[in-house]
């Protein structure tokens, strides 16, 4: 999985790593394939969180795009475990040197647990955002709210038409 | 790219904002800053023009030497910050700031145009220059391969026009916004990418955009015109008393200077601080708390200090919270977190003076 981290986005961002190119692209069975064995399928908000479900609880992060754009992460604030998420509310912020960035609950559920490792290694949400790098584990408490959210494709295609 | 006072500029370039500030603390950035206005004033009256707009004492610069000083109104706040110096040609040489450049030169070709009809000789010179900061510890040994001049004897706030790298006609300034040893090069247009192409033939110096000169000025304690200070701060309020000449206090001739001068005697009401927390980062505009939770001022920079591994800020207080060591509290995301204030810059600086 480690070449879905490292893929190049698109020509707005200015690759951060000049020896990153783009690798060859993968048909999409195989992609989806290689996904679900790991985890469930990985659906995206328009605020470019993902969400994965497994067992009823969810796994959220931000988008390879997102934390291109965002530049090194050096702060992750989180919310505390127990608090009580609607869809689309703030839980926390991503920083930057240069700015912060919201995050937004995909789903409505209740925070079970927070990435520990963010705090003395925020970075990881740069160089891991769809494994090492995830921020929050919650409850499913709507899982109608799932169908609401892209799938990997329909995100891909979302990105291109706001790069255009 | 993003929009900058009507210019479109790079927050950064291929290494990312973190690597490019460090790179500029251990080695040697170059940065394009030729969105700024860079003016030049002839004529025999020139100085007096200057003195009355600046809160500075411009007749005491030797030739060659530049200084940065304050644009005042009436009210005492600040137009702009701008450097000027005193060449040792014929001419002062202004570099102000880009969001400044419309009223800025509005403000000098009025006064000159009142000078003018009163019989005085002044004149005023917009340069269609680039200006090309390099700036940070390698650059002495980098600009020197590509200079006949010698570097040793140019100290910080001096200025010479010299040949680099082939290109004639450059003035070359020992100034910045990092804090960093650096110089400011003012180039002809025409050659301006020739030139930065041969800065960037330098394995050490790489290219830095807009991100990394921000978080860099903010370590050096440096304001940024339009957030730390703008025509409702004055002076005294920012911390920028020293700008102003022992004979112009003496005399009181600069705009504002009642009130300014007023200010230096009584306290102003509030000042400028550095601020150092650590937990999440400290923005522009995040309240500032007293010990009783009663707001007491807010922040006008912050960012997390690559430097420093910490959060760094200025911002305004009230005068009784301001010395250094106060303990004051922050609130970020409806929170509160202690910050303490700090004395500045908070990196300290590495400004040239030859011996």
């Amino acid at each position: 999985m480690a070449w879905r981290a490292l893929r190049w986005v698109g020509p707005v961002l200015v690759p951060r790593c000049p020896r990153l190119s783009p690798p060859p692209r993968v048909p999409v069975a195989r992609r989806l394939a290689t996904s679900s064995l790991v985890l469930s399928a990985r659906k995206f908000t328009d605020k470019h969180e993902w969400i994965s479900v497994e067992n009823g609880i969810g796994t959220v992060g931000i988008s390879n795009f997102a934390q291109e754009a965002l530049g090194d992460v050096v702060y992750c604030s989180l919310p505390e475990i127990g608090t009580k998420l609607n869809k689309h509310d703030e839980f926390g912020a991503l920083e930057s040197v240069k700015a912060a960035s919201e995050l937004y609950s995909p789903l409505s559920g209740e925070v079970t647990e927070t990435n520990a490792a963010l705090a003395d290694n925020p970075g990881l949400v740069n160089k891991s955002c769809y494994q090492d790098g995830w921020l929050i584990k919650m409850t499913v408490e709507n899982p109608a709210e799932l169908d609401e959210l892209m799938s990997e494709d329909a995100y891909e295609k979302y990105i291109k038409s706001i790069e255009d | 790219m993003v929009p900058f006072a009507g210019w479109s500029l790079p927050l950064h370039y291929g290494q990312g904002h973190l690597q490019s500030h460090l790179h500029t603390r251990r080695r040697c950035s170059l940065f394009d800053v030729s969105h700024m206005l860079q003016t030049r004033v002839y004529g025999r009256d020139r100085v007096r023009f200057m003195e009355s707009l600046v809160v500075g004492d411009i007749a005491e610069l030797k030739p060659g030497q530049g200084t940065l000083t304050l644009i005042t109104n009436e009210r005492g706040g600040i137009v702009d910050d701008l450097i000027v110096t005193n060449t040792s040609e014929d001419h002062l040489y202004v570099v102000s700031n880009a969001g400044c450049a419309d009223k800025d030169l509005a403000i000098m070709r009025g006064r000159a145009a009142e000078l003018q009809a009163t019989g005085s000789d002044v004149h005023l010179e917009v340069s269609d220059n680039a200006l090309l900061a390099l700036q940070g510890p390698s650059m002495a040994r980098a600009l020197q391969a590509g200079l006949s001049d010698d570097l040793a004897k140019l100290s910080f706030m001096n200025s010479i026009t010299t040949t680099v790298f082939g290109v004639p006609g450059c003035r070359v300034t020992r100034c910045g916004y990092t804090g960093e040893d650096g110089v400011e090069i003012s180039v002809p247009a025409g050659r301006a990418v020739e030139l930065a192409e041969q800065l960037l033939g330098d394995p050490e110096v790489w290219p830095a955009g807009l991100a990394a000169r921000d978080s860099l000025r903010l370590e050096a304690g440096l304001c940024l015109y339009g957030n730390d200070i703008d025509e409702t701060t004055t002076p005294a309020e920012a911390g920028l008393l020293w700008t102003l000449g022992k004979r112009r206090r003496a005399a009181m001739d600069f705009p504002g200077a009642a009130i300014i001068m007023a200010q230096v005697k009584e306290k102003p009401k509030r000042k400028r601080v550095g601020l150092t927390s650590v937990g999440p980062p400290i923005r522009p505009h995040t309240a500032i708390l007293g010990p009783e939770g009663t707001p007491v001022g807010t922040v006008t920079s912050g960012c997390p200090s690559p430097s420093l591994g910490k959060n760094i800020a200025m911002g305004y207080v009230e005068t009784a919270h301001s010395r250094a060591g106060t303990s004051l509290t922050v609130e970020v995301r409806k929170k509160q977190h202690p910050a303490l204030v700090t004395k500045m810059p908070f990196v300290p600086t590495q400004y040239y003076v030859a011996k």
